[in-house]
């Protein structure tokens, strides 16, 4: 019972962090870390869509 | 008597509330069950590079590697409007944080990787994807009525 209320209260107060893990070789370049971040945003982005669609 | 019989119904609704707030949360958990992901890879820079997305209803966890290992592993919250206040006193509006990022597990003096961390957290933030999925819905429904309502005063005002 006290999860759930947990939950509920972490979900009424929008507290949904991102937890990234990032595995880059040292010798990459800041464009390799550029592309790394960009396709990291847009995949994250069409997962949450497809589930709101769902939703 | 009178008394007694007040607080076993004050007992009793009491109860049946929680039980609502459970049940509902229970719902909202049963809805994000099985966690959705979403793999990938591409070769970047000349390496192979894996990209790993889950969504769960707490938070969201998505993984890149070139070493098929996790590497460094950072937390990105919002700040809370307390904290972001402090900031924004300080004047520094365009420089202020929304994201909180933090090192779990890994390489915490490598400031690349951290601010890698940091401007996926911040893009994300600024995108409204911190907010679990059910507050975004609710949101996007009020948009629609609210345009609804628009369109029939519109229309209204037309005839």
């Amino acid at each position: 019972m006290t999860r759930l209320t947990t939950w509920h209260q972490k979900l009424a107060a929008n507290d949904r962090p991102v937890v990234i893990a990032l595995g880059i070789r040292p010798q990459a370049s800041a464009d390799a870390l550029r592309a790394v971040a960009a396709l990291v945003i847009e995949r994250v982005e069409e997962l949450t869509s497809a589930s709101e669609r769902v939703g | 008597m009178r008394g007694v019989y007040n607080l076993i119904t004050l007992a009793e609704s009491l109860s049946v509330g929680f039980a609502a707030a459970a049940a509902s949360a229970a719902l909202l958990v049963m809805a994000f069950f099985p966690p959705r992901a979403g793999t990938c890879a591409y070769v970047i820079d000349g390496s192979h590079t894996e990209f790993m997305i889950t969504e769960y209803a707490d938070r969201i966890v998505a993984i890149a590697t070139q070493i098929g290992k996790l590497g460094t592993v950072f937390e990105c919250a919002c700040l809370a409007p307390g904290d972001l206040q402090a900031a924004m006193d300080e004047d520094f509006s365009h420089l202020t944080p929304r994201v909180r990022v933090r090192t779990l597990i890994g390489r915490r003096d490598d400031v690349t990787l951290n601010a890698c961390a940091r401007h996926i957290g911040e893009v994300l933030a600024s995108r409204g994807l911190h907010k679990c999925v059910g507050e975004r819905t609710r949101a996007r429904a009020r948009i629609r009525s609210s345009d609804d309502e628009t369109d029939d005063m519109a229309s209204k005002t037309r005839r």
